[in-house]
């Protein structure tokens, strides 16, 4: 077999530029095949990092009947904390409560609708450590009416650290009320939405804004154990509850889709790649019906005439898929460390997905074995019938002069 | 006796017709014997050869080699005893283009079975074809001659019970037809190698030691000469 290995080998060589060219078409589908599934990884992994690190952490409570769309904050509907939820919570881990709710961020003659986040500057950094922010300026001083704003909000606006703003909002029983505030943070966040449309205010300042009283929109809690078992705990106590992967599903369904059409792409690919696999596997074996022959008058048996010929399919795949790998494989690991940077284009576009504007894809060693494996068996099979074909061939003629 | 064809026929289909390569042939090959078959081209030289070298099987009579009828085994069968009783010399040569000279030699004995010591029969068998300094050159980097004499080493190494070649000279021009058959007499002569081949080149024919002559399938003389 050893022997055999050797001589497909060499085989392969006499041709290169067939070789070559029937290799590429392996090496494109297992590339792209590793590269595609590194990069839909890597957007799984943003849409629940840009979930986890901005508002869901890893498991959401709003109250009974809040919109769970993302899309309005009605503050009628956020509600106080009832004392035996709390103390669940506590139990569950560290958590934090917000209230979101709609204003009009006024800077002289611009305004633009937000979205504020009251939170509490004593809680909110144990669920939401904020490592991968970052602020120009600084957070929010409680009582000073400070105001942290999205990044791409503040150039929308024209607002700098120092900026005298108005925020206008209606309050909790329907009036509408106004308060001065100055921009102290420019924020980066994990979420291009909130980058967007966002604006972080202490409760302090929030509550006689917007006169929230204790009401509160969401619970934010960091788990110690497992979701779904603390989620079934909580039910019935006057707030709702979704874990982190419920919060990303509709993001999540279209990576799923992703998938889907990458592994249509990848087949069409690898079907390619098979017929000019099983095509050069044919001529070679067209060219060499002498010395099939010979091989065969010098004793060789059938079945080892087939396994030279599927080596020759399976080598080419091996090496064609292993370069693929190693091409596929490094730009993922690469793109792992370095991440891919988005901001430049949400910003031009305007995007407000619920997605951090930083793409690192996901490298899997199963995933280089998996395409790695599936490129070389396609070449193999495709070499099976060639190869049958080449073991046919009668030791007779290898005498024949040509 | 070696081999032996027995009230052999072998006939071809073409289209609707038969073609009747042989017409019922009785011929056999002893021991040490270096015998040229002759005759007409489609005369049905090539097709005898085969026949006596187990690559393919007659449409009717019977076949020994050993003593064994080879006339009905299988492909695997037939394979098995080619690799081990048969060398091969061809007309073009036929080494295989991607090993080098000793490895070329080295896949007969590997097919034969042969486990240990293969390097150092291979490289004798080189040697003795006057090729020792080539033992690591492909075939694209040897003349035809030198070629035909790895073809040579190649049938010999594995020490069979016959060496058949069909029209060994064919492809070398007339000093190296000489000198491959000159060669092939030497190895006939110093090591009772047994020697079966077709020619149409009366060069061939007169340094054979026996002639069997073909016409249209049939053996039409069978003359065996004084030692030359
Ligand atoms: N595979 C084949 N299919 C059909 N006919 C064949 C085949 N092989 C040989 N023949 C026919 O059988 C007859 C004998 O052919 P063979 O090759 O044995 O002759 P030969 O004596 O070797 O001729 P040459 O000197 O030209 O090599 C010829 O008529 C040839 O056309
Ligand atoms: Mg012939």
């Amino acid at each position: 077999m050893s022997f055999l290995l050797a001589i497909a080998g060499r085989n392969l060589l006499r041709n290169t530029s067939r070789t070559v060219i029937t290799g590429a078409a392996v090496l494109f589908g297992v590339g792209l095949s590793i590269l595609g599934w590194g990069l839909v990884a890597g957007l799984d992994e943003n849409v629940l990092r840009a979930a986890r690190t901005t508002y869901a952490a890893d498991l959401l409570l709003r109250p009974d009947g809040y919109p769970t769309d993302g899309l309005t904050y009605p503050l009628a509907d956020a509600a106080p904390v009832p004392a035996e939820l709390a103390a669940l919570l506590d139990d569950l881990g560290p958590w934090t409560a917000r209230t979101a709710f709609a204003a009009k961020l006024v800077n002289g003659s611009d305004a633009q609708r937000i979205t504020v986040w009251a939170y509490d500057g004593e809680r909110d950094p144990l669920v939401f450590p904020r490592d991968g922010w970052k602020v120009q300026g600084r957070w929010p001083t409680p009582g000073a009416n400070e105001l942290a704003v999205g990044h791409s909000l503040a150039r929308l606006l024209a607002l700098e650290e120092g900026t005298d703003v108005v925020l206008q909002t209606r309050t909790r029983d329907g009036a509408i009320n106004a308060n001065n505030f100055r921009v102290v943070g420019l924020v980066r966040s994990d979420n291009a939405a909130l980058d967007n449309l966002g604006a972080w205010l202490e409760f302090t300042d929030a509550v006689p804004l917007a006169l929230l009283g204790d009401a509160r929109s969401h619970l934010s809690v960091r788990l110690r154990g497992d979701h779904a078992e603390a989620a079934s705990r909580l039910a019935g106590k006057g707030f709702q509850t979704s874990t982190l992967e419920q919060e990303c599903e509709d993001l999540l369904a279209l990576n799923r889709i992703r998938r889907k059409s990458l592994s249509i792409v990848v087949g069409m690919i690898m079907l390619i790649a098979a017929v000019g696999i099983a095509n050069t596997v044919i001529m070679a074996a067209f060219e060499r019906v002498r010395e099939v022959g010979t091989l065969l008058a010098l004793g060789m048996r059938r079945r080892d005439i087939r396994v030279l010929f599927m080596l020759e399919g399976g080598v080419m795949g091996l090496s064609a898929g292993l370069m693929g790998a190693l091409l596929g494989g490094g730009a993922v690991a690469h793109l792992q460390r370095k991440g891919i940077d988005l901001s430049s284009a949400v910003d031009t576009l305007g995007g407000s997905m619920a997605m951090s504007t930083m793409i690192y894809t996901q490298f899997s060693w199963g995933v280089v074995g998996v395409a790695l494996a599936f490129g070389t068996t396609v070449s193999v099979l495709a070499a099976l019938w060639p190869a049958t074909w080449a073991s046919r061939i009668v030791p007779a003629d290898a005498v024949k002069a040509d | 006796m070696i081999c032996q064809l027995v009230g052999v026929t072998k006939s071809y289909p073409m289209g609707d017709l038969l073609v009747q390569a042989l017409r019922g042939v009785n011929v056999s090959v002893g021991a040490g014997e270096f015998t040229v078959f002759a005759g007409p081209s489609g005369s049905g030289k090539s097709t005898a050869l085969n026949l006596l070298g187990c690559l393919d099987r007659p449409t009717s009579g019977e076949v020994f080699l050993d003593g064994q009828n080879v006339a009905t085994l299988s492909d695997d069968a037939l394979g098995a005893v080619r690799a081990r009783r048969i060398g091969f010399i061809f007309q073009s040569f036929n080494l295989i283009p991607v090993l080098t000279a000793s490895e070329n030699v080295d896949l007969a004995l590997r097919l034969a079975g042969v486990e240990g010591s293969r390097a150092e029969r291979v490289e004798k068998a080189l040697t003795e074809v006057g090729l020792k300094d080539y033992l690591h050159r492909r075939p694209s980097q040897l003349s035809g001659g030198q070629q035909q004499r790895v073809a040579i080493a190649r049938a010999l190494v594995k020490s069979p019970a016959i060496v058949i070649a069909d029209e060994p000279t064919a492809n070398l021009d007339s000093t190296n037809g000489e000198a491959i058959l000159d060669l092939m007499r030497q190895m006939n002569e110093e090591k009772g190698v047994t020697f079966l081949f077709s020619t149409h080149d009366p060069m061939v024919m007169a340094r054979a030691k026996r002639v069997v002559r073909l016409k249209d399938g049939e053996v039409v003389a069978d003359e065996v000469r004084a030692p030359s």
